[in-house]
């Protein structure tokens, strides 16, 4: 390939990521507040579009025309970055996971390291964000989100590992390829919860969304961003969600392996049905204090999945 | 307690009850003490105390149990008033305890040494009155801003103009000015002030908490009032009896026919008039629908504080159905004004039996729901239990009220202890209550006080006999000269309203005690220690209303 | 009642039982009312903007001029109410404006008025632009209905 192609070829593939990212997300704000809207007896939204599909796509058009606000006694550079770097982990990340057999942006033989490392990039934009805000509030919020996703990264890898240990690859069709015909969500019951337990809280949500605990900090770390920079961590956070719904597929749930559908049609259904019941979560469950949830985290969930992690090994390498 | 009653006859009818405290309220300095009729006003003993004795007389009524129900001033002209009013829970005299200061110099001892609840309602009176109370433990306005220098509640006010200087920093808090000397002296380099409203979405209206917090931890915090105050007091003063009745539905949104019950109570039993059977059947219904809803409120509030949005919802869902039923009834959903003095405005409708009883068999499947969802929720366990223990001296001394008082183990029900509608005697049901003091204790208390207000709704249906709805009463009317007391038990405790006649038809003084007073003013004793997030789920469990403090 | 040393499945148990509640209520009739499109009920008691009684625009109302519902107004909502003797040297009222911007909608008037002239609408929505708009001179526009209300009217409707 030569260099204006390849270059031609990246563009590309930058726009068709991000596009997706994008429309993913105003789909996911969609469903999230529909799904709300039917646990909670209403309509949801119905005016713009028909039954108000559209409803997100006109919120953003709003964002996008705000004024976007720079409090006066804010950390200029860092305020204006974090959104970004906020964000910026969303597109490639997609990027990085295969929707069927040989379709997606690209297949790392690396995959599961990329997807972990480049995630916790996300918490390096709230933290600045919440440090650069220069509220109280937005400092809380960043502070405890680091110390959450911090904690909760160690249960959740070690439970991908057992995963990985079962697949031999670290390649994320391989994986799947693993799961043919039997899902490891069957074998691995146990870091399936611990992952989807994890997983909520990296994308805080409740009943782990004490960062942005809106009847304690106000919003948390976003308190202080409008316009577009606001709708960046939004876009973010439901990125967040879709992929984390997508790694439950690819690792547990047996990616695009099914029967008469086509691979990517089992993907996305698989994803979707993960993110109601993320969604279903959210819209049942109070809230936890920040103590509580790291004793969850360290005395509970990390013992399980190392414990989990040994017994596996044994049964899987120790040549049963 | 050592003032058991002798028999179970009414409290009317043994004037010489209480001889005896009256006789040992004597032996401990009062000036004047005397039996009052309560069937007239409202009130067991009338004590009189000279400034000095005032402190050995109230220790003598904290040694007996009694609990502060209430601090209020009055304009004698040309002498200022202070009154306190105690009420031991349980079976015992009301007592109010009157210390007067003569205009100019104004000053008298505080009691919040022996009562921590006559804090605020010291420096309320401070406000209104102009009254300096010695070794106050902090003298701050509480109401008005720091810059006013007029006592609105003095006769002699007549309205003044607000000057707000241009510099209009706050004076300096000397409470965060030690908390900041002591943190320095203790080494500590993390602590900070932060600021909980007065806008924030867990205050439940303008309320500023100023804590002072290391990292998330709580060290202590004082709250700011005032932001939503509208002098109903003053307007009452102003304003004919009967043209009073709508300021009733605006105190506390939540539950105004529990005011406008207590409103035409007071007015009742100050003219000697008596409702009928089938007002008082109609109102004790309304009012329990009242409470059915403002608990609601409270549930679905409590658990949006907590974190979860759907409970909201469905207890909105179900409020709104009461709703419905009071604008059927009285033609406004929220501001009812449909007690009134001799009665009630118009007779319900004629479905309203059926509707009604379909709607308690409702409600009660709805219950065990939000029992499931909510109630036995582990993570609702986990953010409830063991945070904001009131001990039962803490809730004595702070005169706290309703399901918060109960949620401290002390079953005391002005509707049970006091009846003020001959149906809550004849009735089947019980208090509820649960000594563990804690934020679980008190939603607990809540979620049993709805079953209990659905079975009086329940069966008061059935007592509804033909009649009228409204006592013949005067157009115009009068009160005579004296002083009257009533106490109706709100959604959030007793609301006692007093009332100082002079024989025109206006009231003299009207003070209201609203229970969110006392129930709030204790957070400031639970939070010490706490978390951010503790502090939130406190004040949720206590459910209060800011417009009721403010008035 | 559950206490705190409950063990690790009932608490387990618990959570789950709290997502069967939420999951069963996907299911359930929806309790929106889609207003404006669809109408909101109102109760037939509905204590709205005051009116005198009439049958039409031109008819008699029965107001004598008796100034109850002005005394008894706990707000100061009727700021103009005058009147004048007729030819039976009876009081007849000239000019009765009503601020429903200042109105609380107690209903106090209504239950002064000795000869039950006024009377409460069932009208609900009433956003204006201006306050102004909402003082209405109920002699010469007593028949209030929804459409007519300053309301529905646009921005120059309502007399002041």
């Amino acid at each position: 390939m030569s260099l204006p192609e390849i270059l031609l070829r990246l563009v590309l593939a930058f726009g068709i990521v991000v596009t997706f990212v994008a429309l993913n997300a105003l789909f996911l704000v969609w469903l999230e507040r529909k799904v709300s809207a039917v646990i909670q007896n209403r309509m949801g939204p119905m005016e713009v579009g028909p039954i108000g599909l559209l409803q997100t796509m006109a919120d953003a058009l709003k964002l996008l025309g705000k004024e976007m606000i720079t409090p006066t006694s804010v950390d200029r550079i860092a305020f204006l970055l974090a959104p970004i770097i906020a964000f910026l982990p969303a597109p490639l990340l997609v990027a990085a996971i295969p929707i069927a057999e040989g379709v997606g942006a690209s297949d790392l033989n690396v995959g599961a390291i990329y997807l972990f490392a480049i995630a916790n990039i996300a918490f390096l934009g709230i933290l600045m964000a919440g440090w650069s805000s220069n509220n109280k509030y937005s400092l809380l919020g960043a502070m405890r989100a680091v110390a959450q996703n911090v904690s909760y990264e160690i249960p959740m890898l070690l439970a991908v590992l057992t995963v990985i240990l079962m697949a031999g690859s670290l390649k994320l069709s391989d994986v799947v390829a693993a799961q043919s015909p039997v899902p490891f969500i069957v074998f691995q019951p146990i870091a399936f919860v611990i992952y989807l337990i994890c997983g909520v809280a990296e994308s805080n949500r409740t009943p782990f969304d004490l960062p942005e605990a809106e009847s304690e900090l106000v919003a948390g770390y976003h308190t202080e961003f409008t316009g577009m920079r606001f709708a960046l961590f939004f876009l973010a956070e439901y990125t967040q969600v879709f992929v984390l719904s997508a790694i439950i597929t690819l690792f547990f749930l047996g990616g695009w392996n099914g029967p008469f559908l086509p691979g990517w049609l089992w993907f996305f259904l698989k994803t979707y049905v993960m993110i109601f019941i993320v969604m279903w979560l959210r819209w049942t469950y109070p809230r936890l204090r920040s103590d509580q949830l790291m004793n969850f985290n360290w005395r509970v969930l990390l013992p399980l999945a190392i414990l989990n992690l040994l017994i596996s090994t044994v049964l899987y390498r120790g040549g049963l | 307690m050592p003032l058991e009653p002798e028999s179970d006859a009414p409290v009317s009818e043994q004037p010489s009850r209480y001889l005896e405290l009256i006789e040992r309220l004597k032996k401990a300095g009062a000036s004047e003490a005397a039996a009052v009729d309560y069937d007239k006003h409202g009130m067991d003993v009338d004590v009189v105390v000279t400034p000095q004795a005032l402190h050995d007389v109230a220790r003598l009524l904290k040694s007996e149990h009694f609990a502060l129900e209430a601090g209020l001033g009055v304009d004698r002209q040309p002498e200022l008033e202070v009154l306190y009013l105690f009420k031991p829970y349980g079976a015992g005299p009301r007592v109010k305890l009157r210390v007067r200061t003569d205009r100019d110099s104004a000053t008298l001892p505080t009691l919040s040494n022996v009562f921590g609840g006559t804090d605020w309602y010291e420096r309320e009176i401070n406000d209104m009155f102009g009254i300096t109370f010695t070794d106050h433990p902090h003298p701050r306005p509480l109401i008005l801003p720091h810059y006013t220098n007029f006592h609105p509640l003095r006769k002699d006010f007549h309205g003044a103009p607000i000057v707000v200087p241009d510099d209009t920093v706050e004076i300096p808090e000397v409470d965060v000015q030690e908390a900041m000397k002591r943190g320095q002296a203790e080494g500590r380099r993390d602590d900070f002030f932060l600021n909980l409203g007065p806008q924030h979405p867990s205050t439940h209206g303008v309320l500023r908490i100023l804590l002072h917090v290391e990292g998330e931890t709580v060290l202590g915090g004082r709250c700011h009032l005032g932001y939503s105050h509208r002098g109903t007091e003053k307007l009452a003063e102003k304003k004919q009896y009967v043209q009073f009745l709508p300021y009733t539905d605006r105190m506390d949104y939540l539950s105004p026919l529990n005011y406008n019950w207590g409103y035409a109570k007071l007015l009742e039993r100050a003219a000697g008039v008596e409702s009928t059977p089938r007002a008082e059947a109609i109102r004790l219904i309304m009012a329990e629908l009242g409470r059915v809803a403002s608990h609601l409120v409270w549930l679905g509030t409590y658990l949006l504080d907590l974190g979860a949005i759907t409970p909201f919802l469905y207890c909105f869902e179900d409020r709104e159905q009461i709703l419905t039923f009071f604008e059927r009834v009285s033609g406004q959903r929220m501001m009812t004004s449909y007690i009134v003095f001799g009665g009630v405005r118009n007779d319900v409708y004629p479905e309203f039996v059926k509707e009604i009883s379909e709607f308690v068999k409702f409600e009660r499947k709805r219950l065990l729901e939000y029992e499931t969802l909510v109630i036995e929720n582990e993570i609702f366990l986990m953010r409830t239990q063991g945070v904001g223990k009131i001990s039962k001296e803490q809730a004595l001394e702070f005169g706290v009220g309703g399901p918060v008082l109960r949620g401290s183990g002390i079953a005391y029900d002005a509707r049970k202890d006091e009846p003020y509608c001959d149906l809550y005697n004849e009735l089947d049901w019980k208090v509820e209550s649960d000594a563990r003091g804690d934020c679980f204790a008190r939603s607990h208390v809540r979620m049993n006080e709805i079953v209990q207000s659905l079975n009086l709704i329940e069966q008061a249906l059935s007592k509804l006999e033909e009649g009228p709805v409204r006592a013949k009463v005067p157009r115009i009317f009068k009160v005579a000269e004296g002083e009257y007391y009533s106490v109706t038990e709100g959604p959030r405790g007793v609301i006692g309203w007093y009332l100082v006649a002079d024989g025109s038809s206006n009231p003299y003084r009207l003070k209201v005690r609203v229970p969110s007073y006392a129930n709030l003013q204790v957070v400031e004793q639970l939070i010490p220690g706490t978390r951010v997030a503790d502090v939130i789920s406190i004040l949720g469990s206590l459910d209060v209303v800011i417009p009721e403090i403010d008035r | 009642m559950s206490d705190r040393e409950r063990g690790f499945f009932p608490g387990l148990m618990s959570l789950l039982s709290g997502l069967g509640v939420t999951f069963r209520a996907i299911f359930r009739r929806r309790v929106t009312i889609q207003y404006p499109h669809e109408p909101v009920p109102v109760s037939p008691r509905y204590r709205g903007p005051v009116h005198l009684i009439a049958e039409s625009v031109a008819s008699e109302h029965k107001c004598i001029g008796c100034l109850a519902c002005q005394r008894i107004c706990p707000t100061g909502a009727i700021p103009v109410l005058t009147t004048r003797k007729n030819e039976q040297n009876k009081n007849e009222p000239v000019d009765f404006v009503i601020d429903d911007a200042l109105c609380c909608y107690c209903g106090l008037c209504v239950e002064a008025c000795p000869t039950a002239a006024l009377e409460h609408t069932p009208i609900g929505d009433m956003a204006v632009y201006t306050p102004s708009m909402l003082r209405r001179e109920i002699l010469h526009d007593n028949t209030v209905t929804n459409e007519n209300f300053p309301t529905r009217k646009g921005k120059t409707g309502g007399k002041s």
